[in-house]
C-alpha cells in the first residue's frame, strides 16, 4: 500500500517537474519565433464539417494588431469581413453588419487571450489559457494548445500551430465530431 | 364611577383592541405595487402608460452590475455567478453575454413552430440562396452544433425568429461589460415583479452567489422593478417602524408633560390604536389588500386623532369626563366631520392608493372619535371639578395674522411665477429619483426600447389586433426608409396572426417536392447527400402543426415578451410596438396618421404629465366641493357667520402659506403635498372651531388653549420626525404637516383672544356628572 502511494507521489512530482520544463522550453521557443508581420497576411483556410463532402476552401487576408484586434477579410468563395476584438465579433456580409458582444463570455475571452498571447509570443499568458505541448524535429515544430477552461459545444478542443524555423505556417483548430479548420500562410515562408 | 365599572370598561377595551389586532393580522395583506397610487387613466395614451408601469417589458428582470477590484476579473466573476444562478429554480434564465449557437439554446416553442414564425422562400432559388449562406456560416463559425443546426434548419427560420425578438434586431446587441472592470448579467425571475417575497428570495440568492464567487459583499449592485419593490418594502417597513415608534414616543412625552399623569398618557394611546386598527380593517375589507404606504400612513393618523383625547383631558381639569364630552361633543363632532369630509374627497379622487388612504383615515377618525367620546370617559378617574365661570361671550377674532401670512405667500408666488406643480409621475412613486435614473440607464444598455415613445394599436379581437400589427410592421419599413426611426419590436414576431400562420403553413412544399427542390438548390454546393434529411422530417411535421397560440408560449421569457406587447382591457385588445432611434416624433406621428390610421404614437412623458395634471385638477375640484360641505358644517357648529369667516380665513391663509413654504423647500408641489394640506386644513379647522366656540367660560377657554397647545406640539413633533424619512412620499407628508400645523396654530392662536379681566378660579370642588 505504502509503495503504491510512493509511486503515485513520484508520478505527480515528475509531472510537475515536466510541466515546469515545458514552460521554460516553450518560453525559449517562442522567443525564437519571428514577430507577427505588420500589415495583411494572405491565408488559405480549409474547413471541414460533418455536412460536407469535402472541406470548404476560403481565401483572404489576415491582419493582427498589437492590441489583439484580428481583422479577417475573405475574398472567396464569398466576400465577407470578420473583426474580432477582446469583447466583440463583427461580421460584415452582403452589406449587412452584425456585432456580437462577447465580453460576458469567459470561454471566448480566454480563447482570444490565448491567441493574442501566441501572436505576442507571451508564454506566461499562453500558459494561463492552454496546456502547451511543444514538439520539435528536423522538419519543423508543432505547438499543441488545449484550452484549460471548459469548452463550449462550438469551441475548439485543440489548436495545433506548426511551422519551420522562426516561421508560423499553419494553424489548425479541432472542434470534435470530425469538425476542423486549418489556416495556412503560404507566403509566410517566402 | 365605581371602580368595578372602570375595570369592566378596561377589560372590554383591551379585548376590543385585541380582537381588532387579531383581525388585522388575519385579514390584512400588504401589497407594495409601485403603480398603486397612480390615477385612473382617462385617455388612450394614459391607459397605455398605466399598463406599462410595473408590468412592462422586462418587469421580471434583475440587472446585475459587478465592479471588480483592481486586478480582479469582473467578466470571469459574472460567468461564475451565471453558472450558479442558472442551476437555481428561482430563475427562468440568466444571461451574461455568453452564447452558443445550437438547437438547445433556442426556446422549444420557437424551434417547434419555426416554419410558421418566419417567412421562408421555399422555391429552388430561395433554398439555394439559403444554402449558399450556410456554406459561408460553416466557413466562418463551424463547429458540431452549428452543423447540427444547419442540418435541421438550413433556411435559418429559428435564428431569424429569435433575432426578431431581440430589440433592435441583430445589429443592436447589448453591452455586457465596460472593459474588464465592470460586467453585467440579466436574470429573469420566476416570481412576478409584484411577488415581493419571491423577489426577495431571488435577490438573496444573487447576493449569495456573488459572495461565494468573489468572497466579498461589496462590488455588486442590483436594479429592476422587483428589486425596487423589495427595496420599497424594506424601506417602508423599516422607516414606518422606526419613525412610527419615534413619533409615538414624541406624542407620549408631550402628553405626559402636558398632563403629568401616567394614566392619561396611557389612555391617550387607546383612541389612536382604535383608529389605526379600525382604519386598517376597513381599508382591507373594502380593497381586499392594503398598500405598504397606507400602513405607513397610519403614523400620520396620530396627528389628527391625538387632539381628541387631549381636548377631553384638558377640559377634565375643570369638568368631570362625561360632562366634558357633553360640553365638547358638538365641536368635536364638527371637527371630526370636517376632516372626514376632506378624506371622503380622497375616496372619490380616482386613485386606488389615495382612495384607500381616504377610507383608512376617515374610518380611523370615526373609531378614534367614538372611543374618545364613549370609552375614554369610563376609563378616566372622576376628579373634583371647579365651579363653572360665568360665560364669556366676547372674543377678539382678529385677522391681523392673516395679513403677514398672505403677504408672504403673495410675495413668494409673485417672485416665483406662481406655485410650481410637480406633474412628474415619479413624484407619486415612493422610489428615490436616482434609482429611477439608474434603471433607465440599465434598460438602455441592454437594448430596452425608447421609454418615451411607442405605438399603440387597439382592436376588438385578438386576431384583428395581430393582423393590424402585422400591417404596421410592414408599413414601418417605409418609415425606416425615410429615416424616421431605426428599429421596432412587435408582438407578431413571436405570435403571428392565424391568417399569416395559415399562409406560411400552406406554402410549405410536400416531402417529394421539397426533396426535388433541395436537390436542385444544392447543385455545385459542397453539402453531402442526405445532409438535410433531418430538415425534411421537421418540415413535414410543420405541415401538420396546429396554429401557435399565446398559451403555447409558456416559456417565461417568451410569455414575458407577449405580455409586454399585448394586453386586454375592457373587451378590447391593445398591441404595443416598441420603438428605437426616433429622429422626429412629430413627423412619425404625421406619417402614421397618413399611412396607418388607427395606429397611435404615444408620448408616455406627455401622457404621464397629463395624467398627473388631470388628477391634480380633479382632486382640487373635489376638494373645492368638499370645502362647501365643510363650510356648512362649520356654520352649523359655530352658529355664526362671523366665526365661520374667521375660521375659514385662518385656515385658508395658513394653507396658502404652507403651500408656498413647501413649494419653496421642495421646489414644486406634488400630489402628496396636496393630500397633506387636506390634513393640515382639517387640523386647522379643529383649532379654529375650539377657539371660536361660543359661550365658553374663562376656564374652558384656558382648557381649550391647553389642549390645542399640547395637540399642536405633538402633531408638529410627530410629523417633523416623519419629515426625516428617506422615502420622498413620507418626507413630503411629514414636512408639509409639520409646517402647516405650526402655521395654523400660530394663526389661530394669535387671531383669537378672550376678552374680559382674568378671573380667579373658585377652588371649591364641584363634580358635574
Amino acid at each position: 500500500m505504502r509503495s503504491r502511494w510512493l509511486t503515485l507521489l513520484l508520478i505527480v512530482a515528475a509531472a510537475a517537474q515536466a510541466g515546469s520544463d515545458d514552460v521554460e522550453r516553450v518560453a525559449a521557443f517562442l522567443a525564437t519565433l519571428a514577430p507577427a508581420p505588420e500589415g495583411a497576411i494572405p491565408f488559405v483556410e480549409r474547413r471541414m464539417s460533418a455536412l460536407l463532402m469535402e472541406p470548404i476552401e476560403v481565401h483572404g487576408e489576415l491582419r493582427i494588431d498589437r492590441d489583439g484586434t484580428i481583422d479577417k477579410r475573405i475574398v472567396s468563395p464569398t466576400e465577407e469581413r470578420v473583426q474580432i476584438t477582446a469583447h466583440t465579433l463583427t461580421l460584415e456580409r452582403q452589406g449587412k453588419r452584425r456585432t456580437l458582444d462577447l465580453a460576458g463570455d469567459a470561454r471566448w475571452q480566454a480563447f482570444h487571450a490565448g491567441i493574442t498571447a501566441l501572436m505576442n509570443r507571451d508564454p506566461a499568458a499562453l500558459e494561463r489559457v492552454f496546456t502547451v505541448m511543444l514538439d520539435e524535429d528536423s522538419h519543423g515544430w508543432t505547438l499543441e494548445l488545449r484550452p484549460r477552461v471548459s469548452s463550449g459545444k462550438n469551441m475548439v478542443t485543440l489548436i495545433s500551430v506548426s511551422g519551420t524555423g522562426a516561421t508560423l505556417l499553419r494553424l489548425r483548430f479541432d472542434q470534435g465530431a470530425g469538425e476542423w479548420q486549418e489556416m495556412m500562410f503560404p507566403q509566410a515562408g517566402t | 364611577m365605581p371602580v368595578g365599572s372602570a375595570s369592566r370598561w378596561l377589560i372590554g377595551t383591551v379585548l376590543g383592541l385585541g380582537l381588532g389586532l387579531g383581525l388585522v393580522l388575519w385579514k390584512v395583506k400588504p401589497t407594495y405595487d409601485l403603480a398603486y397610487f397612480l390615477p385612473v387613466p382617462v385617455t388612450e395614451q394614459e391607459a397605455v402608460l398605466v399598463e406599462r408601469l410595473g408590468q412592462g417589458a422586462g418587469a421580471r428582470l434583475i440587472f446585475i452590475e459587478i465592479s471588480a477590484l483592481p486586478g480582479a476579473d469582473a467578466v470571469g466573476q459574472s460567468a461564475r455567478v451565471r453558472d450558479v444562478l442558472s442551476r437555481s429554480p428561482l430563475f427562468l434564465r440568466v444571461e451574461n453575454g455568453q452564447r452558443e449557437i445550437s438547437t438547445d439554446s433556442i426556446p422549444a416553442s420557437i424551434w417547434r413552430w419555426r416554419y410558421l414564425l418566419a417567412d421562408v422562400d421555399w422555391t429552388s432559388e430561395g433554398l439555394r440562396a439559403a444554402l449558399t449562406e450556410r456554406v459561408s456560416d460553416l466557413a466562418t463559425f463551424g463547429g458540431p452544433e452549428m452543423s447540427r443546426l444547419i442540418s435541421r434548419d438550413p433556411v435559418w427560420a429559428a435564428p431569424r425568429s429569435l433575432e426578431g425578438l431581440q430589440f433592435g434586431g441583430a445589429e443592436n446587441s447589448p453591452r455586457w461589460s465596460d472593459g474588464e472592470s465592470r460586467a453585467f448579467l440579466v436574470a429573469e425571475t420566476v416570481a412576478p415583479p409584484l411577488d415581493i417575497a419571491g423577489q426577495q428570495d431571488a435577490i438573496k440568492q444573487v447576493r449569495q452567489a456573488y459572495r461565494d464567487v468573489s468572497g466579498r459583499e461589496e462590488g455588486m449592485e442590483l436594479y429592476g422593478v422587483g428589486v425596487y419593490g423589495a427595496r420599497v418594502q424594506e424601506l417602508i417597513q423599516r422607516e414606518s417602524q422606526v419613525l412610527g415608534l419615534l413619533a409615538t414616543l414624541a406624542v407620549l412625552i408631550i402628553v405626559a408633560l402636558a398632563y403629568r399623569s401616567l394614566r392619561l398618557t396611557l389612555l391617550s394611546v387607546i383612541p389612536l390604536a382604535a383608529g389605526v386598527l379600525g382604519g386598517l380593517i376597513a381599508a382591507s375589507l373594502v380593497f381586499g389588500q392594503i398598500h405598504g404606504i397606507t400602513i405607513a400612513f397610519g403614523a400620520t393618523l396620530i396627528g389628527v386623532v391625538d387632539d381628541y383625547p387631549m381636548h377631553l383631558f384638558s377640559h377634565a381639569r375643570h369638568l368631570a369626563p362625561r360632562e366634558g364630552v357633553r360640553v365638547l361633543l358638538r365641536t368635536l363632532l364638527t371637527s371630526a366631520g370636517t376632516t372626514i369630509v376632506a378624506y371622503a374627497a380622497l375616496v372619490a379622487s380616482g386613485s386606488r392608493g389615495l382612495a384607500q388612504l381616504g377610507v383608512f383615515s376617515l374610518t380611523g377618525i370615526v373609531c378614534a372619535m367614538a372611543v374618545t367620546c364613549w370609552v375614554l370617559p369610563n376609563l378616566m378617574k372622576s376628579r373634583p371639578g371647579v365651579p363653572q365661570d360665568p360665560k364669556l361671550q366676547e372674543f377678539s377674532l382678529s385677522a391681523r395674522v392673516w395679513l403677514p401670512l398672505l403677504a408672504a405667500t403673495t410675495a413668494f408666488v409673485a417672485t416665483n411665477g406662481g406655485v410650481q406643480w410637480n406633474d412628474n409621475l415619479g413624484s407619486v412613486t415612493p422610489l428615490p429619483s436616482y434609482l429611477l435614473a439608474r434603471d433607465q440607464e440599465m434598460r438602455e444598455r441592454f437594448g430596452a426600447p425608447d421609454v418615451r415613445y411607442l405605438i399603440s394599436i387597439s382592436a376588438d379581437s385578438l386576431e384583428s389586433a395581430l393582423e393590424r400589427t402585422e400591417g404596421l410592421d410592414r408599413q414601418l419599413e417605409g418609415a425606416r426608409d425615410r429615416s424616421l426611426l431605426r428599429s421596432w419590436s412587435a408582438v407578431t414576431r413571436l405570435l403571428p396572426s392565424k391568417a399569416t400562420q395559415q399562409r406560411r403553413r400552406a406554402a410549405i412544399p410536400p416531402p417529394d417536392e421539397l426533396s426535388q427542390r433541395l436537390l436542385e438548390a444544392g447543385q455545385e454546393l459542397p453539402f453531402r447527400p442526405g445532409a438535410f434529411e433531418p430538415f425534411a422530417a421537421d418540415v413535414e411535421e410543420a405541415r401538420g402543426l396546429a396554429m401557435l397560440g399565446a398559451t403555447d408560449l409558456a416559456d417565461g421569457f417568451l410569455a414575458d415578451f407577449v405580455s409586454s406587447h399585448l394586453s386586454q382591457s375592457g373587451g378590447r385588445w391593445r398591441s404595443v410596438v416598441f420603438l428605437a432611434g426616433l429622429t422626429s416624433p412629430a413627423e412619425l406621428a404625421d406619417w402614421l396618421q397618413a399611412q396607418a390610421p388607427g395606429a397611435e404614437l404615444v408620448d408616455l412623458k406627455a401622457a404621464s404629465e397629463s395624467l398627473v395634471r388631470g388628477y391634480r385638477v380633479r382632486l382640487m375640484t373635489i376638494l373645492a366641493g368638499a370645502t362647501v360641505l365643510i363650510a356648512v358644517l362649520v356654520v352649523w357648529s359655530t352658529g355664526s357667520l362671523g366665526r365661520f369667516l374667521w375660521s375659514a380665513g385662518t385656515v385658508a391663509a395658513s394653507v396658502a402659506f404652507t403651500l408656498a413654504a413647501v413649494s419653496w423647500l421642495d421646489g414644486a408641489v406634488s400630489l402628496f403635498h396636496m393630500v397633506s394640506l387636506v390634513l393640515v386644513a382639517g387640523l386647522g379647522m379643529d383649532y379654529c372651531l375650539f377657539y371660536s366656540r361660543p359661550g365658553v367660560s374663562r376656564s374652558e377657554f384656558l382648557d381649550t388653549r391647553h389642549a390645542i397647545i399640547a395637540g399642536a406640539a405633538s402633531t408638529a413633533g410627530a410629523f417633523a420626525i416623519l419629515g426625516t424619512s428617506s422615502i420622498p412620499l413620507l418626507s413630503s407628508i411629514g414636512t408639509t404637516v409639520a409646517i402647516g400645523t405650526f402655521t395654523m396654530f400660530v394663526a389661530a392662536r394669535a387671531g383669537c383672544r378672550a376678552l374680559g379681566p382674568p378671573r380667579a378660579h373658585n377652588s371649591r370642588p364641584e363634580v358635574r356628572q
